[in-house]
């Protein structure tokens, strides 16, 4: 099966902990860490790439980087 | 050379268009209304623009948008309007926006006479916008100087990169007089200074630390980032004020810079007009068109053996207080006559101060010109009673 | 500092990409980044979760959508919340008294034609102190866009109510309910002559993207009113403190305008009143679109004309 496959870069020290990204994430691929409640990654293999989660972020602080069907493949 | 009949409101106009002015935004007001129908028709002959735009508060921003994109630009009002603009005006000369304000005066306060004249605006010229802002004014007494001046107005606003008011009068506007008018190709046309640097090491265009530096100003769509700010703020030596954040030190450093690079050029854009005044012992100090007749009483109390003299003032603001105290050396009195109730008189008592020459004024707010002998009349008070 | 550099992951090697004439929608913000902002090196001057900083990221994609020089951009607004976001462009700006912006464009597009102008504007800015500058350049059709920044208010003096506040809603000077109603900003552009007027939310990220590049685009006055929550000042005090509260309300109370909405509904009145229980209903989508001869065109007419006329008269 091939699938795409996508790395989300955060940057904690722009994250603003405002929650709209892990609110906003249909698969549930971000989470909060306490007790400074910044975005991270907790299921990188949900994310489907949308991007919803960089375009929407206020601060910029998220970067989703497609990296193609052929590293999926070369990964099986 | 061309031979015209021209009222002064026109002579501003050509004179504007003389030192390069390709952008006018307007509104009409009475008396100033002619400079913008005169624009209206010259200005797209030329190459130019015309807008009229909804209010004075949209036209003093027009030209500070046009000013940005680097065509110069001007615009004219009169009592109301004047009011109405200062905010805008202030924000143009805070953001360092070359541009020139021909203020047509008229009886006031308030809506006043529409159609009479005053000098009513000699304080307001300086003290108009919010806060400490510095003001170049000057004020032409002939229709013919109306041309010139407006000529000058344009090129030092260019030098100083602020907005230069021209204080004309309702009297001037309307008035028609032959003038002859130069080969505009003749004239010498001041520019901004622009930047040399790579556009990535542009820091913006308030980049300077030198406490009476006039920084250099990028046009939009040269390649260079220019932010034109009318927060005022800036840090020193550059950078966007709004995206660093600003301190006390550098609120202190711009405001007295924005005065400093004005009065530290004092002597350049100081202009006087002084007549008989080596041995003089009453000056009349007067500016625009109440200065004809200090003339002409001037030399009519010469013939009757009066030491007078004139000290005609062009340059407005910044006051020229070194020229008054200079031409009053060795004076017993100053008569000041004004279409006021004595704003110049005030500047005069002020620089004056110390020195024991008695100031005292001829104020008509009823619109009617001072003629010289209500100024011999003066000058025979001040000399049995003093 | 680019925007790259604040993050702890290093930027990957250019991947073989597609040749296609078209930007890649999909190109990461920090390239988008390099090209047309200037981010400084800490946050963004906007309270965390602001909608100012989607509108933001949309604004930057509807550039890199168009394919923009952005040396030839030049915008124009006031003084509020919003008027950082102009800084944060590589763009030339006017940051000029507040509610002037439609009147320092038209001045420099006037002066200037071939520059991209904008103007970028809250509510209040646009619409209390500016509604006068705002129908007369939509009235000319000059070729510029004006975006409007809707929060509801006035936000960087502390969220007092704006013309287009919602009826009975809770604001800084109506803490009893404002008392007044809004109008609706685009129906007012119609009015005026303006000949494209378009309406989007925060909550639609793509549809912003679209709809901020076709007005962009757009030659004439194009108006895009982006309802922007400020859930810190309006949303906080009225029941929706948090920003996806607000985002949420902006999916739940708007509709895009379909032909299934019926002609009175179509411009979207943005508040009404219902039994004491605030109701908004916005109406999404380009609203109004229709080609009219644009202002700098007619005037360079005029000017052509005008030109000739005086060179004759000197032959003659």
């Amino acid at each position: 099966m091939t699938k795409r496959t996508f790395t989300v870069d955060i940057s904690e020290k722009r994250c603003r902990s405002c929650a709209v990204c892990w609110e906003i994430c249909h698969t549930d691929v971000l989470s909060f860490e306490p007790p400074l409640n910044k975005a991270i990654v907790v299921d990188i293999d949900a994310c489907t790439g949308c991007r919803l989660c960089e375009w929407l972020c206020p601060d910029w602080a998220i970067i989703v980087r497609d990296l193609g069907v052929a590293k999926a493949e070369a990964a099986e | 050379m061309t031979r015209r009949l021209l009222f002064g409101n026109e002579a501003f106009c050509e004179g504007l268009i003389a030192a390069g002015v390709r952008f006018y935004a307007g509104y009409p007001i009475t008396p100033a209304t002619e400079v913008a129908e005169a624009m209206s028709r010259r200005m797209p002959e030329i190459g130019g623009t015309y807008v009229q735009m909804e209010d004075e508060l949209s036209s003093v921003s027009a030209i500070m948008g046009a000013s940005g994109a680097g065509v110069k630009s001007a615009t004219a009002s009169a009592g109301p309007g004047m009011a109405l603009l200062q905010n805008e005006l202030g924000q143009a000369i805070v953001a360092e926006v070359p541009a020139v304000l021909v203020n047509v005066q008229r009886a006031g306060p308030g809506i006043g006479n529409a159609t009479q004249s005053g000098q009513m605006e000699v304080m307001q010229a300086r003290y108009g916008p919010n806060g400490e802002c510095p003001a170049v004014a000057i004020a032409p007494s002939t229709v013919e100087e109306a041309f010139w001046l407006s000529v000058k107005a344009v090129n030092l606003s260019e030098r100083l990169r602020t907005v230069v008011i021209v204080l004309g009068e309702g009297l001037l506007g309307l008035q028609r007089a032959v003038v002859d008018l130069p080969n505009y190709d003749e004239i010498e046309q001041e520019e901004r200074p622009r930047p040399t640097v790579a556009p990535n090491d542009f820091r913006g265009i308030y980049t300077t630390d030198d406490p009476a530096g006039i920084p250099p100003m990028a046009d939009f769509g040269s390649g260079y980032k220019s932010v034109i700010n009318t927060v005022g703020i800036q840090p020193i030596g550059g950078g966007d004020g709004s995206v660093r954040g600003q301190d006390l030190t550098d609120q202190d450093f711009t405001i007295r810079r924005l005065h400093q690079k004005i009065l530290s050029r004092k002597d350049e854009i100081t202009f006087t007009d002084p007549y008989m005044l080596d041995d003089a012992e009453i000056v009349y100090i007067a500016f625009g068109t109440q200065a004809l007749s200090a003339r002409v009483a001037a030399e009519e109390a010469r013939a009757a053996g009066i030491k007078a003299g004139v000290l005609r003032l062009i340059t407005i603001w910044p006051f020229p207080d070194e020229a008054v105290r200079a031409a009053c050396e060795r004076a017993r009195a100053v008569i000041v006559p004004e279409m006021n109730l004595g704003q110049a008189r005030m500047l005069i008592t002020n620089a004056l101060a110390g020195t024991g020459v008695l100031v005292e004024g001829i104020n008509h707010v009823d619109s009617t010109f001072i003629t010289p002998d209500e100024i011999l009349a003066k000058t025979e008070e001040v000399r049995t009673c003093h | 500092m680019s925007l790259i550099e604040q993050f702890d992951a290093p930027r990957p090697p250019s991947r073989d990409k597609k040749p296609t004439n078209r930007p890649d929608p999909m190109t990461p913000i920090d390239e988008l980044a390099d090209v047309y902002a200037d981010v400084p090196d800490k946050h963004f001057r906007y309270c965390p979760g602001c909608g100012l900083g989607m509108a933001q990221s949309a604004l930057m994609r509807a550039f890199h959508r168009l394919d923009l020089d952005i040396t030839q951009v030049a915008t124009a607004g006031g003084s509020g919340c919003y008027s950082i976001m102009a800084h944060y462009f590589k763009s030339g700006h006017v940051h000029g008294s507040h509610g002037r912006g439609c009147a320092v464009a038209t001045g420099i597009k006037m002066a200037r034609p071939e520059l991209k102008v904008l103007t970028l504007q809250g509510d209040g800015d646009l619409l209390a102190i500016g509604g006068n500058h705002f129908i007369h350049a939509a009235r000319r059709n000059i070729d510029i866009t004006v975006i409007c920044f809707n929060n509801f208010g006035f936000g960087d003096t502390g969220g007092q109510f704006a013309p287009t506040t919602p009826l009975n809603s809770v604001t800084e000077t109506s803490q009893q309910g404002m008392p007044e109603p809004a109008f609706d900003a685009c129906k007012l552009a119609i009015g005026a002559g303006a000949s494209f007027v378009a309406r989007t939310t925060v909550a639609h990220p793509v549809h912003m993207t679209r709809v901020l590049a076709e007005a962009i685009d757009w030659k004439g006055f194009a108006f895009v009113e982006i309802l922007q929550h400020c859930h810190v000042l309006w949303g906080r005090r009225n029941g929706m403190p948090e920003a996806i509260d607000m985002m949420n309300f902006y999916r739940d109370e708007s509709a895009f305008n379909t032909p299934q909405v019926p002609e009175e509904e179509r411009f979207g009145t943005p508040v009404y009143s219902e039994d004491g229980e605030q109701k908004v209903n916005f109406i999404l989508g380009v609203l109004h679109k229709e080609e009219r001869p644009e202002f700098t065109e007619e005037y360079a007419k005029l000017r052509a004309k005008a030109t000739a006329d005086a060179e004759s008269r000197a032959g003659a």
